[in-house]
């Protein structure tokens, strides 16, 4: 399974790879849209976890391009870094496929991840 | 510190210069919002970050800086010197937060007192300036406040709503019971008393609102009292304040940080607290909430408390609208029950709501029958069928939701739940209370995703990704027996027909989704935002018509689902400014290479992102991702020796094939060892310079400082000062590029406290009252010369002359001597500080001569030029890397000493009857010149005398030591040799004759001479 | 003063401003055993409440006002029991 986090902050990027590699998850990274669309037309992933703000393309347009070129139709969980930010109908709008306030505590992303991933539960 | 801690500190550090680099732009910048909307950006993301630790103090101050940037990219005009001062300082105080957490291990030494003040100074600003500016600027104040009342009106949110909708909404749906109103987590731990005064004051047409009221951390500064506040709310039924105080040492408390938090219940009007919380609007959250919500027995559970058949008494009795009897049943057992049990508060409910005589009949049977269900509930008990109160709308049994674990104030769960779905019900139930809360959330989500705009470019995409979440979510579970219908569903989806999927999802969570496709005319949205999970606490409801005139008013998307927030309005904004930014990838791709201090960038030119916005948008895969990578300097050392042993290992070869020849008269084996040497010193060579590029940085690392440093001085000084960097991308080793930072530095700050005049000064001598100051790197051969020109007052030569002789530094011959320019480089020499008196800016008696001894330790040289009134030029010339030099090997009493190649002019062979004394130096004449010989042996003091060859002759090294040219007799000429010099440690490091050691090929130690110190 | 301080207890009257919580907040560092008395107090700044929930002290007296007692009971009582 294969995870493609997309963020400007590298400290995030971290913080989201040591979670999901812990529990076994091939993670690539982007640090912007453009990164991210780069990467997801010459791979397959199996999930994105997306920034919004981000410098040469933001995450609601990376979303759209994903979405609209039929690049991939993984799911797309949008982070934002605070709930004043919330602008959730943008972001599903833009085809994210849930919306979370990050940093995500480790359990609840596992959870989430396992789910949207499609893997059985141990 | 933890890795991920390292690595923040590393990006902050980045986020840093970049900020700052960004300040200095605000200030001339043209195109202001550009560089304000960066500026955001940044601060933004290192918020961001900080959330991931626990640092509350640089969230507090980078939180502020955030606001007022937020504030200054709508309203630039609220921008000044004083805020670019202010946000310098808060960045310095986030630099020094780093400083402290790498000091302390990840344990920051954090001045509150600072923090608190910073974000208050900011905060100041932002509502100090916000009257001012309303005053100046009344359209943008205009502008502003309707969407902010609008803010205000979307904040509310309409839980009744549902109740409204659910029963003459959508017609595709399925009839739905309208079910029990949601226990709000909240309102379930208030006692029953609470509860049913707050209801009887309650009617159904008045609803009573939730607020829930956040003030700001610095509010106190503003004069709030915000506990005052919440307590004269008008019709403030109940409330609470809430803190985390209790875990903190009242030792550490900042008792004027705000951190407590408000929820109260009221019946008054919408209207008047909107009114009365009009000043806080941004940290109240206003409920709308149906007198039902009240109807919660708290209490403890125990689920015998009651006979099954007083249970149904009571409920025949409420069925039967006697609710006299009702009243009897109920006060009867209560006198036998713990009051304490929330069945006991079913019962005072009961007494409670029949004794209401303001209440209305049907009101008062609805009230009871939900009071009644929930009894039965708790008592574990099968639903009682009563009779509808109002016609059209039907209760039937209810199933109590699990409430999660632990009650979160924002949120509260659905209990409404449909008899039909009773087998989805149980697959739910049978699942990990977590994972079933995020299946809850997947799925209601992606019902909400599919009532949005279908028109969309990109719908079909979304559609897809969207059936995708559905089938991998709930095959995840292993939901098995939801799947058939789900793929069939899906297959319909996709084929157009959307409506078997919202079915689905509905059969699931039902209310999950209201609508199919667009214009979706319930607010089903609003189940959403209640979701069990707290993720979207803040999630303000859709107002489909309201938002579709915002959004294009605001941003001219044309997106009927636009929230209002107005965030969207900076997003949108920040969106179309990205064009422009974007097209600088220079200036965001620059942090990469500016690396900090540890660690070294690796980065190869030709993958030097080019990508541009295409209108397009299609990527274009040719374009080759920037692949810089972070590599700790550690590594890059270890590599460093690596090649250093190596090339030592190698210069064994040429010694071994020497002796082969000399000692064994193996002539062929020696050739193959030179043969073979020849190869390995090329690969060797090779990756001596792979390694030396990694290790190459731009001048740009320690020119960026400059900017700030200029700005913060001349400032302070009054004086105005323009300055101009030039060669920014030359590069040069790291350690030649970090040992010129000091000395830069205090050049600079030379110039603009002694060179460059006062404004007034300058206008007096005709000069432009703005002074500059250029910084210049260049590349010259393998050197790199620095030049720091000003066109400031220059130095006087007289003056030094003379001060230098007071000083003693300089006799009177010598005083008679000097020319003019070799006067003003006195002020290099040892000693020398021309300053009249010490300012705080130039440090106190150490003055040119700390700068030259800095740039002597890495082989540098300086020159200084100047000219009274013109101004002052110095000229720095540094090898482009010291990591490896190359030595002379000579011998003298039986030592081998190593003197650097790039002072040795020549070698020659002198005959003795060349030498002659002239005014008790010993002189001869190389070309033409004459060239003062000093004895080696006896400079180091060595008693012994040079040695001659048989040809009478002796070896004199040629060298340039400064400007001098001298020639230093030694014994005998060993050849040259690569060495990575280290300098001298312990005892020896006090011996200055000496500038390091190294070891060589055949596995001595080579002492390296500082002719510098030696003569 | 809405304070009057004893070396046992702090008594709280009437209306506690913003201004007293200095004073407070030392006397409860220098009284760690130090108790609490609320029965004539009508009000107290919200800083004030902060600095006492931080505290955890015994209050001997909660404010006759029962509905201002509504609101800072749960934060102080659960202290006190803590």
């Amino acid at each position: 399974m294969k995870v493609l986090i997309v963020d400007d902050a590298s400290t995030v990027r971290m913080y989201h790879r040591n979670v999901l590699e812990a529990a076994g998850y091939v993670v690539d990274e982007a640090v912007n849209g453009l990164e991210a669309l780069e990467k997801a037309l010459e791979n397959t992933f199996d999930l994105y976890i997306v920034d919004i703000n981000m410098p040469k393309m933001d995450g609601y347009e990376f979303l759209m391009q994903l979405r609209s070129e039929d690049i991939d139709q993984a799911p797309a969980i949008m982070v934002s870094t605070e709930a004043a930010e919330l602008d959730h109908t943008k972001a599903f709008t833009a085809g994210a496929n849930l919306y979370m306030v990050k940093p995500i505590k480790p359990l609840q992303m596992m959870t989430y991840v396992r789910l949207l991933v499609g893997e059985e539960s141990v | 510190m933890s890795p991920l801690l390292q690595q923040f500190v590393s990006e902050t550090r980045d986020l840093l210069q970049s900020i700052s680099e960004q300040l200095l732009e605000v200030e001339k910048a043209d195109d202001k919002q550009t560089t304000l909307n960066e500026l955001f950006r940044i601060v933004h993301t290192l918020k961001g970050n900080t959330g991931l630790f626990e640092f509350p103090d640089l969230t507090r101050v980078l939180h502020a800086g955030e606001d007022v940037m937020s504030e200054a990219r709508e309203r630039p005009e609220i921008w000044d010197q004083a805020l670019t001062d202010l946000l310098f300082e808060s960045m310095d105080y986030v630099s020094s937060f780093c400083d402290s957490l790498e000091e302390n291990n990840g344990e920051p030494v954090s001045d509150s007192k600072a923090a608190t003040q910073l974000s208050k100074d900011l905060r100041a600003y932002l509502d100090g300036n916000n009257s001012e500016a309303n005053a100046e600027a009344t359209d943008s104040g205009a502008a502003n406040e309707p969407q902010k009342a609008k803010k205000a009106a979307t904040k509310t949110k309409k839980a009744t709503a549902q109740k409204k909708s659910a029963g003459g909404s959508s017609k595709r749906r399925p009839p739905r019971a309208k079910g029990l109103p949601p226990e709000h987590s909240l309102l379930k731990v208030l006692p029953v008393d609470t509860l049913i005064e707050a209801w009887t004051a309650s009617s159904p047409d008045e609803p009573i609102w939730l607020v829930k009221y956040s003030p700001l951390a610095e509010c106190f500064f503003q004069g709030d009292d915000p506990l005052h506040t919440a307590r004269s709310t008008p019709g403030v039924l109940w409330g609470k304040v809430e803190n985390a105080c209790a875990t903190q040492d009242i030792n550490d408390l900042d008792p004027y940080q705000c951190v407590s938090t408000f929820t109260l219940l009221s019946n008054a009007s919408e209207d008047e607290l909107h009114e009365h919380y009009r000043y806080v609007t941004e940290q109240t959250d206003i409920e709308e909430l149906s007198s039902h919500h009240l109807l919660l027995l708290s209490g403890d559970d125990q689920n015998d408390a009651l006979p099954e058949d007083t249970v149904d008494a009571l409920c025949d009795a409420v069925e039967a609208i006697q609710f006299d009897t009702a009243s009897d049943i109920a006060t009867t057992a209560l006198e036998l029950l713990n009051k304490d049990l929330q069945a006991a508060a079913a019962l005072r409910w009961v007494i409670a709501i029949t004794s209401d005589t303001d209440a209305q009949e049907n009101e008062a049977k609805e009230a009871l029958i939900v009071v009644c269900q929930r009894l039965r509930h708790n008592q574990h008990l099968s639903g009682y069928r009563f009779s509808e109160p109002e016609p059209d709308e039907k209760i039937e049994e209810r199933k109590e939701e699990h409430e999660p674990e632990e009650s979160r104030l924002d949120t509260y769960t659905e209990s409404t739940t449909d008899l039909s779905g009773a087998d989805t019900e149980d697959l739910l139930d049978a699942l990990v209370e977590d994972d079933r809360e995020a299946f809850e959330h997947i799925v209601r989500t992606q019902g909400r995703i599919l009532e949005l705009d279908p028109t969309v470019d990109w719908a079909k995409g979304r559609l897809r990704a969207t059936c995708n979440v559905l089938i991998k979510t709930t095959a995840s579970l292993g939901l098995s027996s939801l799947i058939p219908a789900l793929e069939e569903a899906v297959n319909a989806a996709l084929s157009g027909n959307t409506e078997p999927l919202a079915d689905w999802i509905n059969e699931v969570i039902p209310g999950a989704c209201s609508a199919v496709g667009a214009g979706s005319e319930s607010n089903s949205a609003e189940d959403e935002s209640r979701n069990p999970d707290n993720l979207d606490t803040q999630q303000g409801p859709e107002d489909t018509d309201m938002e579709a005139t915002d959004i294009s008013e605001e941003s001219g998307e044309e997106n009927p689902d636009e929230s209002s927030d107005e965030s969207t309005a900076d997003e949108a904004a920040e969106g179309s400014s990205e064009d422009t930014e974007s097209q600088d990838t220079e200036t965001t791709e620059q942090p990469e290479i500016q690396a900090p201090a540890a660690t070294a960038p690796v980065e190869t030119p030709a993958e030097k992102q080019t990508a541009d916005k295409a209108s397009s948008f299609k990527p274009e895969p040719a374009v080759a991702p920037s692949k810089s990578v972070k590599v700790d300097q550690e590594k890059i050392d270890r590599l460093m020796n690596l090649i250093g042993e190596m090339t030592v290992a190698k210069n064994a070869l040429p010694f071994l094939a020497k002796r082969a020849e000399e000692q064994h008269g193996l002539r062929d084996l020696a050739r193959e060892i030179k043969e073979q040497f020849a190869v390995v010193n090329r690969i060797a060579e090779e990756m001596q310079d792979s390694i030396m590029q990694i290790r190459m940085m731009p001048f740009s690392f320690i020119s960026m400082r400059f900017p700030r440093l200029v700005r913060d001085i001349s400032r302070r000084l009054n004086k105005d000062v323009q300055l101009v960097i030039e060669g920014e991308d030359t590069e040069a080793d790291k350690n030649i590029i970090e040992s010129l930072a000091e000395p830069l530095i205090h050049i600079v700050r030379n110039s603009l406290d002694h060179g460059i005049e006062a404004p007034d000064v300058r206008k007096q001598k005709g000069k432009p009252a703005t002074g500059s100051l250029t910084i210049r790197a260049s590349q010259e051969a393998d050197r790199v010369m620095i030049e720091i020109q000003d066109d400031g007052k220059g130095i006087d030569p007289e003056v030094i002359r003379n001060k230098a002789f007071e000083k003693g530094l300089i006799d009177e011959a010598t005083r008679q001597r000097l020319t003019d320019k070799e006067a003003v480089n006195l002020v290099l020499m040892p000693g020398f500080s021309t300053a009249d008196e010490v300012s705080d800016l130039s440090g106190r008696g150490v003055g040119m001569d700390a700068v030259r001894s800095a740039v002597d330790k890495v082989n540098g040289t300086m020159a200084l030029e100047s000219q009274v009134d013109k101004g002052t030029r110095i000229r720095i010339s540094l090898p482009m890397s010291i990591a490896v030099t190359r030595v002379m090997i000579i011998e003298s009493d039986n030592q081998l000493m190593g003197i650097p190649m790039d002072q040795v002019l020549e070698t020659v062979r002198v005959p003795r009857s060349d030498i002659h004394t002239v005014k008790h130096v010993k002189t001869t004449v190389l070309r033409d010149r004459i060239v003062p010989l000093k004895s080696l042996n006896e400079l180091l003091a060595l008693p012994a005398e040079q040695i001659i060859n048989e040809e009478e002759e002796h070896a004199v090294l040629v060298a340039r030591v400064g400007n001098d040219v001298i020639g230093l007799v030694v014994d005998d000429f060993r050849g040259s040799v690569d060495i990575i010099q280290k300098p001298m440690t312990g005892v020896l490091s006090g011996m200055q004759a000496y500038s390091g050691a190294a070891l060589i090929g055949d596995g001595s130690v080579l002492m390296v001479l500082n002719l510098k110190e030696v003569l | 003063m809405a304070i009057d301080y004893s070396e046992e207890r702090a008594i709280l009257k009437s209306v506690v401003t913003i201004q007293e919580v200095d004073d407070l907040q030392e006397w409860l560092i220098a009284h760690p055993q130090g108790e609490i008395d609320l029965g004539e107090c009508e009000h107290m700044h919200t800083a004030a409440l902060q600095t006492l929930t931080s505290a955890r002290r015994t209050i001997n007296a909660w404010p006759a006002d029962t509905s201002f007692r509504g609101w800072i009971e749960p934060l102080l009582a659960k202290q006190e029991a803590q």
